[in-house]
């Protein structure tokens, strides 16, 4: 697989995690967090085993060990997101949740021993720039409990990115996704039950519901998480966490184009955001194209005209 | 490593059994009432086509019949069954059109072809069913041709690919269906500029199922019958 190819899958898995929004319009009110996450997991699972069994029989405590780090990695995420989000305004939340194009490297250098290249400083940014610009945030904007909950999921969700790059390298993506929702399920699962005893009786499961509850689980999770593996067996994580920076701009985009009806939202579309989501992309593009190539591709043209 | 081979039936079941289950599932997010909704469903056609060649077409056909069964089944499901069958192999005898090799967007070139068969499998797929709902049953529905192209071009763009990218990759090696012989004689580089005329003849009646103004029915119809005519020649 090249590069633009892991590109292209990790752009898709973005695309699902920023759309997921729309449908999780269509479910009910009373659901919590814990209650969604289960219900979502636990339909991806039974859908990745149903649809994988044959493969199940490969897996092994190397791949059960390495799928659950990823698992636990990726509920810290949702955790500490939950709890940063409820305390601190949205654009502060957004601004603090993207220093991860800040903190993967960081990582990278500390796993692979690995400096950034010039194209993906330039790309850091200009993204940092885009994301300031469109958030515009102050620093009244960060209470102490609230960023501190929301820098930990910076950093948690970093490590998953850098560590989910290492361990595909040498383990079945499908069997790490397989096993990491399945104990995210899990977990969720009992948290659920210790928060609200009755679980699903609660619920009235319309024909809405089950749809959202369908599409959250196919897209954002099974289809999401086996393509996550894929393309982070093949993609570097720098370029990751710059594809994800791009999911505001996917949003923006997004709530412009799909109908309030639809489940879209209606923002208000501003010059500012306009300017940061430019930055954003531009900094995308820099950290994609490959200037070598370029730049010797010129050489070779202006040798032959000489 | 390893190609991984499955067997006629196995492509037609795992093929079949996506679209409908996936087809259902969509079948809330309506935009027009009765035929048509946001169909992530759509993204299957194309790399199913790719993959699986005629099998991957008949699959897609009958599952987008049997998705119909609940709740939207009606004479004009006919034509959906058509769309969705050309919208698979369209792609798969176009890809032999221009590459002399399985399926794969390793290269920018070969990603080019798979953008521009998407584009055009979506324009043939909108023209057989919103064109034939207004050609062929009279009656014309609003932004009908738009959401079929879309759905036919969007979808096969941000779910197929990558989940070809990923069959077509050294961790899976699919292996796909291989080139059918042609049974009209035109030549391979005749056949590539008769896609480009259909192309072009597709937008054009794109542009009148768009506009939708009742004059523009008779020039419609019109131009189907050399479109039928180069859909023919493509498909065989």
């Amino acid at each position: 697989m090249r590069t633009f190819e892991s590109s292209i899958i990790i752009f898709s898995v973005m695309l699902c995690w920023a759309s997921a929004y729309v449908f999780i319009k269509g479910l009910p009110e009373n659901l919590s967090s814990f209650g969604y996450l289960a219900l979502m997991n636990g339909m991806a699972s039974l859908i990745m085993v149903l649809c994988f069994f044959s493969r199940l029989k490969q897996l092994n405590r190397h791949n059960v060990l390495r799928g659950g780090v990823l698992g636990l990695l990726m509920l810290l995420v949702l955790l500490f997101e939950k709890a940063g989000i409820e305390r601190l305004a949205p654009s502060a939340a957004s601004v603090l949740a993207s220093l991860g194009i800040v903190v993967v490297p960081f990582f990278v250098l500390v796993f692979y021993r690995r400096f950034p290249n010039r194209q993906q400083m330039a790309a850091i940014i200009l993204i940092l720039a885009g994301i300031l610009v469109t958030n515009g945030v102050s620093p009244d904007d960060f209470p102490l409990v609230g960023s501190v909950f929301m820098l930990c999921e910076c950093i948690a969700m970093s490590l998953y990115t850098v560590v989910a790059n290492k361990f595909c390298q040498n383990s079945d993506p499908v069997l790490l996704a397989v096993t990491q929702l399945v104990l995210m399920a899990a977990v969720a699962f009992v948290a659920w039950f210790f928060e609200n005893p009755r679980m699903f009786l609660d619920l009235e499961f319309t024909r809405s519901f089950l749809s959202s509850l369908f599409m959250l689980a196919i897209f954002s999770k099974a289809f999401a998480y086996i393509m996550l593996m894929y393309g982070q067996k093949y993609a570097d994580p720098i370029n990751v966490v710059v594809i994800f920076a791009l999911e505001p701009v996917v949003t923006l985009f997004m709530s412009i184009c799909i109908p309030k009806a639809m489940g879209g939202v209606e923002e208000s579309f501003t010059l500012q955001a306009l300017l940061g989501a430019i930055l954003v992309v531009l900094g995308a593009i820099v950290s994609g194209l490959n200037f070598g190539a370029i730049r010797s591709r010129f050489r070779g043209h202006r040798e032959a005209a000489g | 490593m390893k190609q991984l081979e499955l067997s006629t039936r196995k492509q037609f079941a795992l093929v079949f059994l996506a679209f409908v289950f996936l087809g259902i599932c969509f079948k809330v997010m309506v935009l027009v009432e009765g035929f048509t909704e946001i169909r992530p469903v759509n993204a299957i056609p194309v790399v199913a086509g790719l993959l699986f060649g005629p099998v991957g077409a008949w699959a897609c056909a009958w599952g987008n019949l049997a998705a119909d069964c609940f709740g939207t089944l009606q004479l004009t499901s006919s034509l959906g069954f058509l769309g969705n069958f050309v919208g698979a192999y369209l792609p798969y005898r176009m890809w032999y059109l221009y590459r002399q090799e399985a399926p794969h967007v390793h290269t920018a070139y070969n990603l080019l072809i798979y953008i521009w068969i998407t584009f055009v499998a979506a324009l043939a797929a909108s023209w057989l069913i919103a064109g034939g709902i207004w050609f062929l049953f009279g009656f014309y529905i609003e932004n009908l041709a738009l959401y079929i192209f879309l759905n036919d071009l969007v979808f096969p763009l941000i779910f197929g690919l990558p989940v070809f990218i990923v069959l077509t990759s050294d961790s899976i090696r699919i292996a796909c269906a291989g080139e059918k012989k042609s049974i009209i004689p035109v030549s391979r580089q005749g056949k590539q500029r008769l896609c480009c005329i259909y192309a072009l003849l597709l937008a054009g009646i794109f542009v009148l199922l768009l506009a939708g103004e009742p004059e523009y029915a008779l020039p419609g119809q019109i131009l189907s019958v050399p479109a039928l005519l180069l859909t023919l020649i493509m498909l065989f």
